[in-house]
């Protein structure tokens, strides 16, 4: 019967049947949890405010009953009046505010009849007490001693009040508690309906998937391993009872599938006959084949193993010597740069010396150039000198007219003298003048004769200067005659040193290609000995390779030989 | 010897104050004489007249040292009151002295039952305040109770 069903049907009907569970579970779940939500919402906004409320008459009572007792204590131990009056204030101001909390809790809407019962009695409690503590008050105030005796009364309609409050908080918790009770009893049922509806959910996907299993997965699995089978060759499986849905028609495919493997297999094996055959030819065309071949290549093999020793033993001995060659050339090399350093000192030295030399040319120049100066200006001092000369010697003439005048003058004044003494007191006077002339004179023919005599001392001074400086010029006309010579010798030791360096220069050039040459030899003896390393390692890996050669050229015969 | 004069000493002070006591204190015979007093008086001048008498500290025929007249109506309320004017008009059923006895309330009964009786309590002394033993004389007086009590020791 099942395998006339189709599986589009038969999945269908599974999953309707697990969302019809789904669907029936979350409407219990709502119904349940809306009571819950009920219930919680009554306890919290009727009953734990009117607890709350019922709690406040009490702390009130209790507020106003303490005072009470105070008033008593203060009025027993004589407190002044004032105070007693402001107490007696803050009583009436609590039995109001008592009054007050008992009306907000009498007016809730929403007091059960059992609670407003209780209400009722405790308004009668509240009223007595009242009353009580008025009385005590009002004797208290005039007969402390009195109104303590009547504390017991006031205490008794306290403690009647306490226990009807007591009793409206025992009434309200009981409806709470029976509301928390109709709360767990919803939740229990609650928990059982979702636990019921899951064990139906699970049980329901559970038969839905065993039915699947059974319709679906286990014929497609047992199909599966037969197309396995097909697919390895194995022809030899039957598939039975195919039924009329997706499956049985697949299991239809299937059988002509395999009657299609069936004739594959028998025209596989007809061509495998043909191969084998062909193959038994040609193993006997191979054979003969490797006889031939063996011969030649064995025999090839051979020589060239051979060679290649050769190669490989010279190639030992190239890198040998190209090792050596490296090793010299280096040790060269050195030499070389330490020659090119030597020259470059040298050519170094030689281009200091030369300016050294330049220097001392330039120096011996300007002596050469000051003395000559020299012998100019001494030559223009004698010139000089012979003009003093003739000057000083024009001068005595003219000492020689001063010294005429001189010699009249004393003369005249001599006669002059002689005419006064001749012409007596009269001519006294005169003769005074006369004498004063006469000593005039004198002096200056002395005058005269000394300026002769200085003249003549300049004259043989100036003899003797001009004779100096003719001295002079002479010896610098000589030294003039040195420098000269200075000159010229220093112009050839500047062009030796000049060649010097030259040839330094040129030494060092030379020694400079030199080292290049032999550091290029040197890289080449790098290279020889890097490329006989390779040479030798060829020559390694070729003798290898031919053994390898060998090697396989046997195994490759053994192999046609045997196929 | 020197406790001797103390024992001595102490004998005579406690001599000296029961003689003093004796002169002091309200006797029973007198308690009964003052509520017989009392009911005379309310039988005669009516029981306003009565209350006010008992009321007031000058009247010296219900007020003897510690001995005073109290009247209640039978609801418990302080009708006249000889030592403790506050009491007046305040209902005192329900008064409890120190040992836990309802005395007015008990009182009341008595009167009611059997129309007089004494009755053993405790009550603040007029004189000093002090709450002390007292044992009560009680009548039915009309719709009110009477009684005058005297301090016991």
């Amino acid at each position: 019967m099942l395998t006339r069903v189709t599986i589009r049907a038969t999945t269908l009907t599974v999953s309707t049947a697990a969302f019809l569970c789904l669907f029936g579970m979350a409407v219990a779940v709502y119904l349940t949890s809306s009571q819950v939500a009920r219930n919680l919402d009554t306890l919290l906004r009727s009953n734990l405010p009117a607890r709350a409320a019922a709690v406040a008459v009490n702390n009130t009572v209790v507020n106003a009953h303490m005072r009470i007792f105070r008033y008593v204590s203060w009025a027993s131990n004589g407190v002044n009046a004032t105070l007693l009056g402001n107490l007696r204030q803050e009583i009436d101001t609590a039995f109001a505010s008592v009054d007050r909390n008992f009306k907000a809790l009498a007016a809730r809407p929403d007091l059960s009849d059992a609670v407003q019962a209780d209400l009722r009695a405790l308004q009668g409690k509240l009223n007595k007490y009242e009353a009580t503590a008025k009385d005590v008050l009002d004797v208290g105030a005039t007969d402390p001693a009195m109104a303590t005796m009547m504390l017991g009364q006031a205490d008794d309609s306290f403690t009647a009040v306490g226990s009807d409050v007591r009793r409206v908080l025992d009434t309200i918790t009981q409806q709470s508690n029976a509301m928390m009770a109709d709360l767990a009893e919803a939740t229990r049922t609650e928990t059982f309906s979702i636990s019921a509806g899951l064990a139906i959910c699970i049980a329901f996907s559970i038969a839905g998937t065993a039915f699947l299993i059974r319709s679906i997965v286990r014929p497609i699995t047992s199909i599966t391993q037969v197309m396995q089978k097909l697919s390895t060759g194995d022809t030899e499986v039957a598939l039975n009872s195919p039924g009329r849905n997706e499956i049985g028609r697949m299991i239809e495919a299937i059988e002509i599938f395999r009657r299609n493997a069936l004739e594959i297999q028998a025209m596989q094996a007809s061509r495998r006959q043909a191969d084998e055959q062909r193959a038994a030819t040609r193993r006997g065309e191979m054979n003969e084949l490797a006889e031939e071949f063996e011969g030649s290549v064995k025999h090839i093999a051979a020589e060239l193993v051979e060679a290649v020793t050769v190669v490989r033993s010279n190639a030992d001995v190239m890198a040998q010597a190209a090792e050596h060659t490296r090793t010299k050339s280096g040790t060269t090399v050195q030499a070389v740069v330490n020659t090119q350093q030597n020259v470059e000192i040298v050519a170094q030295a030689a281009s200091e010396l030369s300016h050294t030399i330049d220097e001392l040319a330039r120096r011996a120049h300007d002596v050469f150039k000051i003395t000559n100066e020299t012998a100019a200006q001494s030559e223009s001092a004698s010139a000089e000198l012979a003009k003093l000369t003739t000057s000083v010697e024009q001068i005595l003439p003219i000492t020689d007219l001063i010294q005429g005048i001189a010699q009249q003058t004393n003369l005249l004044a001599l006669n002059a003298t002689i005419e006064a003494a001749r012409a007596g007191a009269a001519g006294k006077g005169f003769a005074v003048v006369a004498a004063e002339v006469k000593s005039l004179a004198q002096q200056s023919g002395n005058a005269t004769e000394e300026i002769a005599h200085r003249i003549s001392t300049v004259r043989s001074t100036c003899a003797a200067a001009v004779s100096t400086i003719g001295q002079i010029i002479a010896a610098i006309k000589n030294l003039s005659t040195f420098a000269t010579d200075i000159s010229t010798g220093i112009g050839q030791q500047s062009a030796a040193t000049a060649g010097i360096f030259a040839s330094a220069q040129s030494a060092a050039d030379n020694s400079r290609a030199v080292a290049a040459n032999i550091v290029d030899l040197n890289s080449h003896a790098d290279a020889t000995y890097a490329a006989s390393g390779e040479v030798l390692d060829a020559a390694k890996l070729l003798f290898e390779h031919t053994r390898g050669v060998q090697t396989n050229v046997e195994k490759f015969l053994r192999h046609v030989r045997s196929a | 010897m020197i406790r001797a004069l103390a024992a001595l000493g102490m004998a005579a002070l406690l001599a000296y104050a029961c003689a003093a006591s004796a002169a002091e204190f309200g006797t029973k015979d007198e308690a009964v004489a003052m509520v017989k007093r009392a009911q005379a008086m309310f039988a005669k001048a009516g029981a306003d007249a009565t209350f006010k008498a008992v009321s007031d500290k000058s009247t010296a025929e219900f007020h003897d040292r510690d001995l005073y007249v109290f009247v209640y109506d039978m609801d418990g309320v302080c009708v006249a009151h000889g030592a403790r004017p506050a009491l007046i008009g305040k209902n005192l059923y329900d008064l409890k002295d120190q040992d836990g006895k309802y005395l007015i309330r008990a009182m009341i009964e008595i009167a009611k039952a059997s129309g007089s009786g004494w009755f053993n309590y405790k009550w603040p002394n007029p004189i000093n305040n002090k709450i002390e033993d007292k044992t009560s004389y009680v009548e039915k007086m009309g719709d009110y109770m009477v009684g005058v009590g005297v301090y016991r020791d």
